[in-house]
């Protein structure tokens, strides 16, 4: 047993050792990744530590390991990451943020919402659905109209994930907004919710005047049966 | 049958040996892959060496890989259990081979196949003494290629009519209804498996590789 605890020593350390001191970026980025694997909370302080690492990779590395461990005490690091790091770790802390799920960041993935870059946008979008955020439907419901698709996609999924009265209020209302598009992607949020009474609306819809809403309106149609049928 | 833990304790030995003395990069990569899948507590202080020592980074990567296996394999007390198994990502799954755990299954059924006929232990033997008997025959071989060239060397005076030692081998390797059935693929995985120490015995597997599968044809 005490065999078996030096051993638990010796790896740690060896991998820590790795993660400040090994001359190539890319052994660095591994060590953050094993020592997350391990999962052992008492490298927390020293993944914090690595966030400074000069390489790129490394950092998002380390941000996806402290997700791993799932250890309050980094969000206060990660939310810092998520405000003015480069593109890459803002989606990673994000990411890591909804991992450990912390109600604190909310606020700060709020923001992330209308961050400049899409990919950090839409992983705010999906962590926040994930988490079943219903403070996020109106932020949500904005990003339908995005001007990057993966983050309309995201943000119906996350909205169809939260699926609270208030979010169905607002879709129903958008289902008969003037604009085609708005229509379109209120009746896919509709669709995934999974609730009976939005069938009829998404029936009427298969009469809409604007020919790319009705053929949502098929597609909508077949994911709300799905939807059904495993329920 | 399967291997017993002395065998298995002597197979970590030599791939330990091998992980910190070859001076072949791949070899010790390939030596780290196979530790991490062995999953043996005893291989931790060779790989935690590797990790601070090894000059390749291929062999960094792969020793650190070969460490959360065996951690991960022995040490559970190093996870807080039900939080961390979910949590991998799509690319750790990738880095952790959890693939690679299976196939030792199947490494073992070779070594079980194949390496328990008395035909094919004897010939690995014989084998083994022969890239011995090279190693020291020519003391400042160091590369495969130059490897490759004596044994090639050494083959082409058996076909002038010096019975060695090799004669008889080349004879002994190339009949497979005699000793077994199995194909020379499947003697070279095999080979491999047992011999791969040296470039002396990485080079005699890439010449039985190359030698034609009929045993009458060039001898």
């Amino acid at each position: 047993m005490e065999q078996t605890t030096n051993y638990r020593q010796m790896v740690l350390d060896t991998i820590a050792n790795a993660l400040t001191s090994d001359p190539n970026p890319e052994v660095r980025s591994k060590a953050a990744e094993s020592l997350g694997k391990l999962g052992d909370q008492i490298v927390t302080p020293l993944l914090l530590t690595a966030l400074a690492d000069s390489n790129l990779a490394v950092q998002c590395s380390v941000i996806q390991a402290l997700g791993h461990l799932d250890n309050e005490a980094a969000v206060p690091k990660l939310l810092q990451v998520l405000e003015n790091g480069a593109t890459t770790t803002r989606q990673a802390a994000a990411a890591a943020l909804g991992h450990i799920g912390s109600e604190v960041a909310i606020p700060s993935l709020l923001n992330a919402l209308s961050d400049q870059a899409p990919a950090v946008r839409g992983t705010a979008a999906s962590v926040l659905g994930a988490m079943g955020a219903e403070v996020a439907i109106p932020a949500l419901l904005n990003l339908l109209t995005d001007s990057d698709p993966t983050v309309e996609a995201h943000a119906v999924e996350a909205i169809g994930a939260i699926g609270s009265q208030f979010a169905i209020d607002t879709l129903v209302k958008l289902v008969a907004d003037p604009s085609p598009y708005l229509r379109q992607n209120a009746a896919i949020a509709l669709s995934k919710l999974g609730r009976r009474d939005t069938i009829p609306m998404l029936v009427r819809l298969l009469q809409d005047p604007d020919a790319a809403v009705r053929e949502t309106a098929v597609d909508a149609l077949g994911t709300a049966a799905q939807d059904y049928s495993v329920a | 049958m399967s291997i017993t833990p002395d065998q298995q304790a002597e197979i970590v030995r030599i791939l330990c040996q091998l992980l910190l003395e070859s001076d072949n990069p791949r070899i010790r990569a390939r030596a780290a892959k196979s530790l991490g899948r062995l999953g043996i507590l005893d291989a931790i202080p060779p790989l935690c060496q590797a990790v601070s020592t090894d000059s390749d980074v291929q062999v960094r990567l792969n020793v650190m890989d070969a460490l959360v296996l065996i951690a991960k394999l022995n040490l559970t007390a190093m996870a807080e259990p039900p939080k961390n198994q979910p949590t991998f990502n799509i690319g750790s799954v990738g880095n952790l081979n959890t693939g690679d755990i299976t196939i030792q299954g199947d490494q073992v059924g070779i070594q079980y196949n194949y390496a328990t006929s008395p035909e094919l232990q004897a010939l690995i033997s014989e084998l083994n003494s022969t890239i011995a008997e090279l190693q020291t025959q020519n003391p400042a071989v160091s590369t495969e290629f130059q490897a490759l060239t004596i044994i090639d060397a050494e083959f082409t005076e058996i076909q002038q009519g010096r019975a060695s030692r090799l004669a008889i081998l080349r004879q002994q390797l190339l009949n497979p209804e005699r000793h077994f059935q199995a194909s020379k693929a499947t003697l070279v995985e095999v080979l491999k498996h047992f011999l791969e120490e040296s470039v002396w015995a990485k080079a005699l597997i890439t010449y039985i590789d190359t030698l034609s599968t009929t045993p009458e044809e060039g001898i």
